[in-house]
């Protein structure tokens, strides 16, 4: 819509300095200086018709219902993080959000145990999880859905700026049972998880 | 989920929040920068170890039949806490946190819901060995522009205070106490 707009004005200039442009030269009685406003009014015009319409079209287009987005995290999942190294992660519901326990096996064997808080900020209209792994600082996180299958994760810190993370998690679910996730360090993907719902 | 969360653990990229307040309480801005400073140029405090006093059943009155339960157990070097405000025998309030250290700021990092509300993300820091403050995490990279602040002191190793301020104004205190519960 905005394209539309920005089409519009430059056809209305090239016809006008054409002398083609039925506003000027069917209103001989305007003066240069009176033409100028006229054209510059003209232009507030089309942009208020066009162009705040059309924002306000793709604002509400892209408006996304996290909540209910965020739901589909919710299960028993497990992905292979390494040789011989399963992570399982179970979300459960918890109020506007979730709670959950995971841990990592290598062989069999726990090297690893945590558990997060997921919390929805209708401030920032976006997730925060809470992570905290035994043995190691508590950490938060932003997580958002930027599409009905396509979310990002990044730092809490580097929520207001997103563009300028230097690190950050494009995921997508595949289907209901599975999500991808990619690790992408200065704009590259470094890792994929591919993650399985097993109940 | 998780393999991600390592990922960016193991790489420590560091940073504060800095989302942008509309509030300005000059009078907060006073008091934080002032903590702040205290931490600093004081002998260093030793938060992990401070953390540990909350460990416990907490009980407090919070109004005419009601009472509010605080559990915080230990999880690795953090806590995980449970709450629940019980009027008449029933649960009127409940939820959930997770309190751990983050060494990059030095300071205690609190997130937890309470069902049916938003999620609080919270950071709080012990400025002598029986006092704490505690406020937004979103208002650290912003101390200009508090929301609230909560003063916290142990007075005693089973009493715990809390006031919570805005604009320099009380405007909720409880009182801790640690219960064999």
């Amino acid at each position: 819509m905005v394209e539309n707009y920005l089409t519009l004005v430059y056809c209305c200039r090239n016809l006008h300095q054409k002398n083609e442009f039925w506003h000027f030269s069917s209103i001989p009685s305007l003066k240069p200086d009176q033409m100028k406003i006229f054209y510059l009014t003209t232009k507030i015009t089309l942009f208020l018709l066009f162009g705040l319409n059309g924002l306000q079209a793709q604002t509400i287009q892209t408006k996304l219902d996290q909540i209910e987005l965020m739901k589909q995290f919710l299960g028993n999942w497990q992905c292979e993080s390494g040789k011989d190294t399963m992570v399982f992660w179970n979300a459960k519901p918890y109020g506007i959000g979730f709670e959950v326990d995971y841990k990592t096996l290598t062989k069999g064997n726990m090297i690893m145990e945590a558990k997060q808080l997921f919390g929805y900020d209708k401030k920032t209209d976006k997730y925060l999880a809470v992570n905290m792994i035994k043995g190691m600082d508590i950490e938060i996180w932003a997580i958002w859905f930027i599409s009905n299958k396509n979310f990002e994760l990044m730092q809490y810190s580097d929520m207001s700026d997103p563009e300028k993370a230097i690190m950050k998690v494009k995921g997508e679910f595949k289907s209901p049972d599975n999500y991808v996730e990619t690790i992408v360090v200065n704009n590259k993907p470094v890792k994929t998880y591919n993650y399985i719902l097993i109940k | 989920m998780i393999a991600a969360f390592l990922f960016f653990c193991f790489c420590g990229i560091q940073g504060q929040n800095v989302r942008p307040k509309s509030k300005k309480f000059p009078s907060d801005i006073i008091v934080v920068d002032t903590l702040i400073q205290a931490q600093t140029t004081k002998t260093k405090l030793n938060q992990v170890d401070l953390m540990k006093q909350f460990v416990g059943t907490w009980e407090a009155e919070i109004g005419k039949d009601t009472s509010a339960y605080w559990d915080m157990d230990p999880y690795g070097s953090g806590y995980v806490a449970s709450l629940k405000y019980i009027t008449k025998g029933k649960i009127v309030k409940e939820g959930k946190g997770l309190y751990g250290y983050d060494k990059k700021i030095d300071k205690i990092v609190e997130g937890g819901i309470t069902k049916g509300t938003d999620i609080g993300v919270y950071v709080m820091w012990f400025i002598t060995e029986s006092k704490f403050v505690l406020i937004p995490l979103s208002d650290l990279a912003h101390p200009e522009m508090l929301s609230f602040v909560m003063e916290g002191e142990f007075k005693f190793p089973n009493i715990l205070l809390e006031n919570t301020l805005i604009e320099s104004k009380t405007v909720k205190t409880k009182t801790w106490t640690k219960s064999k519960r």
